[in-house]
């Protein structure tokens, strides 16, 4: 029979066994803590910081624990998002003490995205060099990111009234029905009124030396006549003349307003493009890298079994020449 | 029972697709530059394909300035081939010269590619000068011999130098024996074919000349090429007008209106 081999409690490699499972298990947990405290240091649990507040009219894109940045570099976290009693988010960020000297009076919070579809964060800007800092509890203002289809429906906004304006007018100026050409009419018959008064009183002059009494009575008459119905006119002119000034002057002072409005949203339109400006050579760099990446996907997708049987790639070749 | 009859075999199956999957070929991974030129390449035959002439010069440029760059002569060959069909096509026949131009006097093109580049040249010259186009046309059957996928397309351009120099029986006899020989899955040639035979028909048999056209217009309607159609019911309007066919010349008429309000008539 086969005598078995069994290790006995008095075996040497048992000696201190307890004290060294110890000693094992304090190193591994020594090594934890170490990883978690220099994780809590470069995350910077163990730096002085500092509570500042802003209100946005949306939580839309704000979450707690998004990173604050300040040119850049992660400066502090989103603390608190919460709902207020005038329905508005009052949003609580921890900055990190040793930043907070380039924190001014006068910075504002915008909130950004990293990229296209990346992360929001917190982007603190602005601040004049003679600004005094902000201080523990400060007030922050803030201004959500502008997207592409936000600045575009901005613009779409902001022109429509000055087209509809715009439109308006020239709708008023050229109804034939209206007050304006109507106006610019009446003046135009009047004034043919008095030319064909004055050419009549014309005639009569140049006649009268050979007029007989009674023609002579009789064309005096008709001269009076004739005379009368000018002052009307005269008279109906000078009332209706004031009136269309005044038109003239509002449809001016309409005129200017457009261009005043349309002058603002230009500059607006030119502030928008000055500020996406640097950001399209990165956008365009973007998806330009995205459409060759996606063209690369596709290629390798289209090799792989079964597709690579069933999508058969079209060869490269020399353009077949046609006779006509 | 069943059921683990049907597990099993659901199993196996998976295994099998998973095996096949894993042995199927790796993915050879082209250089950057070499990819987009090739995406060029192709892109600019899809744009030649469905007609859109703008969108395919531009990928033709594309690829002629990535494939010069990567010193690869077939595929600057093919870019300039693709350049000069476009400007023919444009009616532009100087700026098809100058394509092709360089690929009839550089060796690094291959004999192929300068045969093409021949006959691309005497299309060029045709409306022009009918001679220089006969000497291409020889330069290009000289090198290509009957191999050349493209033999229908000389054929049909030796035809069509004869009728440009007025050789009506000579046009005839070369666009019957072009018919008689070539196969029905060349429908483009073997309409141009039908059409020249109907111009070398013209003259001295108007009405051989409309059962041509007529043959030739049943193929392009086939091939759904609105340029071609117009050709072929402007020509049989010529035939009409000789036959003096009222009628024709009013359904002929009318699908030219009809064509040219869909399609930009030059």
């Amino acid at each position: 029979m086969k005598n078995h081999q069994y290790l006995k409690d008095n075996d040497p490699r048992f000696h201190w066994l307890g004290w060294r499972v110890g000693v094992f298990a304090l190193g591994i947990a020594i090594l934890i803590i170490t990883l978690l405290a220099v994780l809590a240091e470069r995350q910077g649990l163990f730096n002085a910081k500092d509570r500042l507040h802003f209100v946005a009219e949306s939580g839309a894109g704000l979450t707690p624990g998004m990173q604050v940045r300040l040119s850049g570099f992660r400066i502090g976290v989103v603390d608190e998002v919460a709902l207020n009693e005038q329905a508005k988010v009052d949003v609580e960020l921890l900055i990190e003490q040793r930043y907070m000297k380039w924190i001014k009076t006068d910075s504002i919070a915008i909130l950004q995205q990293d990229g296209l579809i990346g992360d929001h964060f917190i982007e603190i800007s602005g601040g004049g060099a003679k600004t005094p800092a902000m201080q523990e509890g400060g007030v922050l203002s803030f201004a959500p990111a502008l997207g592409i289809a936000d600045i575009a429906l901005d613009l779409r906004n902001r022109t429509m009234p000055i087209f509809e304006s715009v439109q308006q007018t020239l709708d008023y100026i050229n109804d034939p029905k209206g007050d304006l050409r109507q106006t610019v009419q009446n003046v135009q018959q009047l004034t043919a009124e008095v030319r064909q008064t004055r050419e009549k009183l014309d005639q009569i002059l140049v006649h009268t030396d050979t007029l007989l009494d009674g023609e002579a009575r009789q064309t005096l008459r008709s001269a009076d006549q004739l005379l009368q119905r000018a002052d009307q006119i005269a008279s109906e002119v000078a009332q209706r003349t004031p009136q269309l000034l005044t038109q003239t002057a509002s449809l001016v002072a309409t005129a200017n307003a457009i261009a005043q409005d349309a002058s603002a949203t230009m500059s607006q339109v030119r502030r928008v493009t000055e500020q996406a400006a640097p950001q399209i050579p990165g956008l365009v760099r973007n998806t330009d890298g995205l459409v060759r990446r996606s063209e690369q996907t596709l290629r390798a997708v289209q090799q792989i079994w079964p597709l690579s049987r069933t999508i058969e790639q079209a060869p490269v070749v020399v353009p077949a020449p046609e006779s006509r | 029972m069943n059921s683990r009859l049907l597990r099993r075999m659901g199993g196996a199956l998976l295994f099998s697709v998973l095996v096949a999957a894993c042995a199927s070929k790796p993915v050879a991974e082209l250089p950057p530059l070499r990819m987009a030129a090739q995406t060029a390449h192709q892109k600019a035959l899809e744009a030649i394909r469905q007609g859109d002439l703008p969108t395919a010069a531009e990928f033709w440029q594309q690829a002629l300035s990535l494939y010069q760059a990567q010193d690869d002569w077939s595929g600057q060959g093919a870019a300039r081939l693709g350049l000069a069909q476009i400007a023919l096509r444009n009616q532009a026949p100087t700026e098809a010269r100058d394509w092709l131009a360089p690929m009839l006097v550089q060796t690094q093109f291959d004999h192929a590619l300068q045969a093409q580049a021949q006959l691309q040249m005497a299309q060029s010259w045709l409306k022009a000068d009918a001679g220089v186009a006969a000497m291409h046309l020889m330069a290009a059957e000289q090198w290509c011999k009957s191999q050349c996928s493209w033999r229908w397309a000389v054929a049909n351009l030796a035809t069509q130098i004869a009728l440009a120099k007025q050789d009506f029986m000579r046009a005839r006899s070369l666009a019957e024996a072009t018919l008689a020989a070539i196969p029905a899955s060349e429908t483009a040639e073997r309409s141009h074919a039908h059409r020249l035979l109907a111009q070398a028909l013209l003259p001295s048999n108007a009405t051989q000349a409309l059962a041509q056209i007529e043959a030739a217009l049943v193929l392009d309607r086939s091939l759904a090429r609105p340029d071609w159609l117009r050709e072929d019911l402007l020509l049989r309007l010529q035939i009409a007008s000789q036959l003096e066919q009222a009628e024709l010349i009013k359904d002929t008429q009318a699908r030219l209106d009809s064509l040219c309000a869909a399609v930009v008539c030059r």
